[in-house]
């Protein structure tokens, strides 16, 4: 054998890929070369070392939690049933003014707010709550036309100015508004306004800070970008930021893994 | 109903007894190849929950662990891995197939230069310098160093031909050292010898 030949077998006699008969003529070859005797040493004491400082487990404080999340998920697709999601869109109702569904949000919220510390403390999955929302968005890229209606969408941007000082931008870093509409989301009435890029969907939920309550359980994920706070969730594959601006809570969401929700500031608070 | 009910409790339950004990090893490569927290939990979630419901097309007895990787090497490969891919910075080519040897040996004589040079290097360093692999590299560098995966299981989990894997990984360890190399003379660990 050649020290070509040795040589080029190299990482598979390391790897303890190569065949029986190719260590045994390496290994016949290296005990009458030094030079190549040397460079085997120097790469196979280089892979232990790599291999060992990389097998050092890092501590996973996370795994637990991780695990946790995991479970619950699992349980979200024990709970699948087909024809659930048609059950779902027919539960949200839409009217076109905050007001009219101001007293039953603040029941709503209320409700919420009790329900959560209750269960909570039974240790019942949290995560339900991201799901309404997750449902809202990837249903209404299903059903983006639907949403086209601009004297509608019109409406619902006016309604929102009376109610909260909130102000919407028509273009926010390449996506577009291109509808909205009034939803009730898990018991709180929301607008739902939908900007698309292409194919790249983003759903802006906006709702009056009294009616909504940003999900306690998300302060350890507290964001400060260029000044706002924001807090995030990830439910099924579906990003959900969360941000308030004056008496406006906003909720971004998208299941586009490129689109930076932090960035997207889809309105400002006007005075 | 009763019927169906049982089987879905039968398949949570193998789902959990062979899926999850591979969940600190799917998330510390999953920390490699995202590079964040948040995203390897979200990059090991969205793997867990596609292969709970793909669990029926896994074969009984074969590899679990492996089949782990290959859904969420392909998540990731779809989802995460950066539109611009990171370009190479380091013309691999360029590098000597013994770059470190021929380094080492600069240093003189000395029995082990080479472990002289990696005790110093922190367990840090190492993760560092892999996650400043271009993405390809990182993700054979990682199964095969980190997971240990022969070749033939990380062709099939990154779904990519033999020699690919192969060069690939060649390539990517003599990135390794090159940046090990280099960090070792920047932290003054070693001279550099070609001043």
């Amino acid at each position: 054998m050649t020290c070509q030949e040795a040589l080029s077998l190299l990482y598979d006699v390391i790897d303890k890929e190569a065949s029986q008969i190719d260590v045994e003529q390496v290994e016949n070859h290296l005990s009458q070369c030094r030079h190549c005797a040397e460079i085997y040493k120097v790469e196979q004491s280089v892979n232990e070392l790599v291999r060992e400082k990389l097998s050092h487990h890092e501590t996973t404080p996370r795994l637990a939690s991780l695990q946790s999340k995991v479970l619950k998920q699992l349980d979200e697709v024990d709970c699948e049933t087909p024809g659930s999601e048609e059950a779902v869109s027919k539960r949200r109702i839409r009217s076109s003014f905050f007001r009219t569904g101001r007293l039953l949000a603040f029941a709503a919220a209320i409700v919420v707010v009790l329900g959560a510390a209750f269960y909570g403390r039974q240790g019942v999955d949290q995560h339900t709550r991201y799901i309404p929302l997750e449902e809202a968005h990837t249903s209404c890229i299903k059903d983006i036309a639907a949403y086209h209606d601009m004297e509608k969408t019109n409406a619902v941007l006016v309604s929102v100015r009376n109610d909260i000082a909130y102000d919407l931008t028509p273009a926010v870093h390449g996506f577009e508004l291109i509808g909205g509409h009034m939803e009730t989301i898990d018991g709180v009435e929301m607008a739902h306004f939908v900007y698309a890029n292409g194919r790249r969907v983003i759903s802006a939920f906006v709702v009056p800070a009294h009616s909504f309550e940003i999900p306690a359980e998300l302060q350890e994920t507290q964001v400060i970008h260029n000044g706002v706070t924001f807090f995030d969730h990830n439910c099924r594959g579906c990003r959900l930021v969360y941000h308030q601006i004056g008496d406006a809570v906003v909720i971004t969401a998208t299941t586009e893994r490129e689109v930076q929700l932090y960035d997207f500031l889809p309105g400002h608070g006007t005075i | 109903m009763a019927d169906s009910k049982s089987k879905e409790v039968q398949k949570r339950k193998a789902f959990e007894k062979e899926a999850l004990p591979h969940m600190d090893a799917l998330y510390r490569t999953a920390l490699r190849m995202t590079k964040n927290q948040n995203d390897a939990e979200d990059l090991v979630q969205e793997a867990y929950v596609k292969a709970y419901r793909f669990w029926d097309k896994f074969e009984p007895g074969s590899n679990c662990r492996a089949w782990l990787f290959k859904i969420m090497t392909n998540i990731f490969i779809n989802d995460y891995r950066s539109k611009s891919r990171t370009p190479v910075s380091v013309n691999v080519d360029d590098i000597d197939d013994n770059f470190l040897y021929g380094q080492l040996a600069n240093l003189g004589p000395e029995d082990n230069p080479e472990r002289r040079l990696f005790s110093k290097i922190f367990d840090d360093d190492i993760k560092k310098a892999i996650e400043e692999l271009p993405d390809d590299f990182r993700l054979v560098v990682v199964l095969s160093f980190l997971e240990g995966f022969s070749y033939q299981e990380i062709a099939d989990i990154a779904d990519l031909q033999l020699g690919t894997v192969k060069s690939r990984l060649h390539r990517g360890r003599k990135l390794l050292q090159k940046q090990l190399f280099d960090y070792a003379i920047r932290n003054g660990y070693i001279k550099d010898t070609a001043q």
